[in-house]
């Protein structure tokens, strides 16, 4: 039998300074070299080889860093690992801003490790740099505008897919949705681009029986001015199923949607009966969701919107529970073989907007995560209708990555949505200098002074590094900038200077927010690394 | 001098946009829509042909900037270029019942309906397709456009749209003092809107704020607000008041005969205002 076993040997792979920083800063150099090409309006392309031999063309800081997976010098990959990381998280929480990060974080720890080698201390610029952090925090918390108009909403989106009808396409759908709202993609049949709404609110659920399915060209279901009862059962037992229909026929309902877990043949063919559905043509579809949470939250919320209450299981309750206040009721229900939804619920439409501020109050505390993905969903279910947007193109893998980047446009909109714009190209990091050489100007430690000239060289960082991609001399800019003066960044597509609080070139505050954040004080944390334990590399041994 | 039909209910006006000029404007009424063509002072049946004798009670009425004129009903609207032709456009089953006509900036006409939130229409009035992205409560009462934005005063306050009511978002109206059911402009400067319980509440910040003016004036709910000549007309039961001061004090207006029924409606125009009654009587203020 064949098994893993990790060892350490005492004092094998201890590594000391210089060595320390010497690989580390290698390694996250090689990184942040691979991620530079991509930051900007005129990003390059970063090739890389996989298993299959055909090279994988990628221009996503995030993507280039998560198939970084080793570097084969062990200190080397230690740096790298750690920038891999965080440029993984800031890619999975922001849909962007990778790039900006990489160059950021290489820079102040470039910078912040020369400091320590000269003498300083490193838990002092930490507390410098983040100090500094927090300062650059403020200063775009000042600078953020509110992102409104479809024009500016398909801005945010070019600024991160480059692709101008993808990016018209989604202004035009946020401004309609919303930060909240319900959005899908899915996989074109064409090779163009394509979207639709949905009006109503609709939840992942099939029809139970494709025999109430009654309109067959639309292969849908569809009941008017139905009543709508939802449960997480599995019904089982004709006779309970009888009295929820005498218990619907008594609440004055003319039809039934039902939500449930699962039914059995039987109970369809109950339900399915000419003489039931005489009395009460019923729907019965699947209870969305297999999470115990995520499905609570859905059917609490339909019951809302409906004006009914859930039936559950935990609360110990069955069919012959139901009375008249369980029934919620629509103006139409609808449901197919993946869906089911409704239009028009006649909830209480105060309860529905305490709802939906209650739902919009956990989302602004909960941390990035599924969790708070599926509350934004509930959200944006609560809206009175939904997006899709269709990927068309050529082979499955064009296909993918206009699907990739319009997932990752759409984050950068919500998150702009959420949190306002700031000038894009870089100046919204430019315009923090002020603000941190007074900083510096009054700071007597010399390792705060110190984090303060790092973080004032930094900020320069993204708009060199952007330059240098569009093929442009990084002096030259800053020699344009100084001659048109305070508050204004450079626009490299039309090479001209810009007046920041007039900007048409706009990211996401909360993605460049997060980049800064992350940025100092991820390298802030690295750089108080002093030594490095390598365990001894995985072996196999037999065990017999 | 007011136009006495004393069997219907006036339950909306509409001025043609040329009011002051052509002296055209729309009455809904329970039964059918009149019209008039001489600023009011006489009234003909503008569904004569089409009803033949049926009650065909016309819940709103809208005079657009292109001379259609659209008429909300069960169901759906009717529409007409000339005033004498008409088709339906149905909204779809279930029927909903409309309760409010807008133009919005951009010419794309808003239905609001009292169960089915708003319907929209971006051919002139000849197709509606319901849409209610962020409009949270579907009970629409009022629709006003004003300052390049949408309002709709609702079940519980109001909601207002900057994408010719592509989107709707929440106003901080206060939901306990809801429903709305008017709402009007004063110029650049104020919003209005008059609520069931018979408050008064301004807005001077396009909407997002709302503050109580004109406490302790109405007795009884607020149901048509129009603005006039800089002046402020508010319908609230038996009633018509009017202010010269952006809401903060009122003064009754004088009918010059008995007011039959209560005040359901008005329509402000540059210099005239038409005040309808539940009593079939339509007044020129």
């Amino acid at each position: 039998m064949n098994k893993k076993k990790e060892t350490f040997a005492p004092g094998f792979g201890v590594v000391f300074q210089p060595r320390t920083y010497q690989g580390m800063l290698k390694g996250v150099s090689k990184l942040a070299a691979a991620i530079r090409p991509t930051l900007g309006p005129l990003p390059r392309m970063v090739a890389l080889t996989n298993s299959s031999g055909k090279p994988e063309m990628l221009d996503d800081g995030g993507l280039i860093a998560r198939r970084m997976i080793q570097l084969p010098d062990r200190d080397e990959d230690i740096g790298a690992m750690y920038l891999r990381h965080l440029l993984w998280r800031m890619r999975e929480d922001c849909g962007d801003g990778t790039a900006t990060t990489a160059v950021l974080f290489e820079e102040i720890v470039q910078q912040g490790a020369r400091h320590l080698v000269l003498g300083g201390n490193a838990m002092p610029l930490r507390s410098g740099l983040e100090k500094g952090a927090r300062l650059v925090l403020a200063e775009m918390e000042k600078m953020a505008r509110p992102l409104e108009g479809h024009e500016m909403v398909a801005r945010i989106a070019g600024s991160v897919c480059y692709d101008e009808p993808m990016a018209k396409m989604l202004g035009e759908i946020f401004d309609t949705i919303g930060e909240y709202g319900h959005f899908e993609l899915r996989a074109g049949k064409g090779r163009s681009l394509d979207y639709e709404y949905v009006t109503g609110s609709f939840w992942e659920g099939e029809v139970h029986s494709k025999q109430m399915i009654n309109r067959p060209a639309e292969n849908r279901a569809v009941l008017e001015e139905a009543g709508v009862l939802v449960t997480d059962f599995m019904i089982e037992d004709v006779h309970q199923l009888v009295h929820a229909i005498v218990a619907a026929k008594k609440a004055g309902k003319t039809a039934l949607l039902l939500v449930c877990n699962a039914i059995n043949d039987l109970c369809v063919g109950f339900l399915m009966s000419e003489q039931t559905r005489n009395v009460l043509p019923v729907i019965a579809v699947k209870t969305p969701s297999m999470r115990f949470e995520e499905q609570m939250g859905s059917m609490e919320d339909i019951a809302i919107l409906t004006g009914g209450k859930t039936l559950t299981l935990h609360a110990g309750e069955t069919l012959e529970s139901v009375t008249p206040e369980h029934f919620g009721q629509a103006r139409l229900a609808w449901a197919n073989n993946q869906h089911f939804g409704i239009q028009g619920g006649q909830g209480d439409p105060r309860a529905v907007r305490r709802h939906f501020w209650t739902l919009k109050k956990l989302h602004a505390g909960m941390e990035n995560g599924d969790s708070r993905q599926i509350v934004r969903a509930r959200i944006g279910r609560l809206m009175g209708g939904s997006a899709t947007l269709f990927t068309g193109g050529s082979t499955e893998m064009e296909i993918n990555t206009r699907k990739d980047l319009a997932e990752r446009a759409a984050e950068a909109i919500r998150g702009a949505m959420l949190h306002g714009v700031l000038p894009g190209g870089g100046a919204a990091f430019l315009a923090c200098k002020p603000a941190l050489k007074a900083a510096f100007e009054q700071a007597v430690d010399p390792d705060e002074r110190a984090a303060y000239r790092i973080l004032l060289r930094a900020m320069e960082t993204p708009l060199r590094a952007i330059a240098a991609n569009a093929g442009l001399v990084p002096e030259e800019i800053f020699a344009d900038l100084k001659l048109a003066g305070p508050g204004c960044g450079y626009d490299v597509r039309r090479r001209q200077t810009f007046a920041i609080d007039r900007a048409e070139l706009i990211d996401s505050a909360s993605v460049v927010q997060a980049a800064a954040y992350r940025a100092i004080t991820g390298a802030a944390l690295l750089l108080t690394v002093d030594v490095l334990i390598h365990l001894k590399k995985p072996e196999t041994v037999v065990d017999t | 001098m007011e136009f006495d039909f004393s069997a219907h209910q006036i339950i909306g006006l509409s001025l043609a946009p040329d009011f002051a000029l052509s002296g055209a404007a729309y009455a809904a009424t329970d039964q059918t829509l009149l019209v008039t063509q001489d600023g009011g002072q006489t009234w003909q049946d503008a569904l004569r042909d089409l009803r033949a004798g049926e009650d065909s009670p016309v819940m709103a009425a809208l005079c657009t900037r292109r001379g259609t004129v659209l008429a909300g009903v069960m169901g759906g609207i009717l529409r007409s270029e000339d005033g004498r032709t008409w088709q339906s456009a149905p909204f779809g089953t279930p029927l909903p019942m409309v309760t409010a006509l807008a133009e919005t900036p951009s010419g794309d006409l808003l239905a609001g309906t009292a169960q089915d939130g708003v319907f929209i229409s971006r051919d002139g009035g000849s197709s509606w397709t319901r849409w209610n992205f962020g409009l949270l409560d579907c009970h629409v009462y009022a629709l006003l456009v004003a300052n390049a934005t949408a309002y709709a005063g609702v079940e519980t306050g109001i909601f207002y749209s900057t994408n010719n009511g592509r989107a709707w978002r929440e106003t901080d109206f206060p939901m306990e003092e809801a429903p709305v059911l008017s709402l009007c402009a004063l110029g650049d400067r104020w919003l209005f809107a008059g609520t069931e319980s018979g408050k008064l509440f301004r807005s001077a910040d396009r909407g997002r704020s709302w503050q109580e003016v004109g406490q302790g004036v109405f007795e009884v709910e607020i149901s048509a607000l129009a603005g006039c000549a800089g002046k402020l007309y508010a319908a609230s039961g038996e009633r018509l008041l009017v202010s010269s001061d952006g809401g903060e004090s009122w003064q009754a207006w004088q009918p010059p005969r008995t007011v039959e029924g209560s005040f359901l409606c008005l329509a402000g125009g540059e210099e005239k205002a038409l005040a309808g009654t539940s009593g079939g009587q339509i007044f020129i203020v």
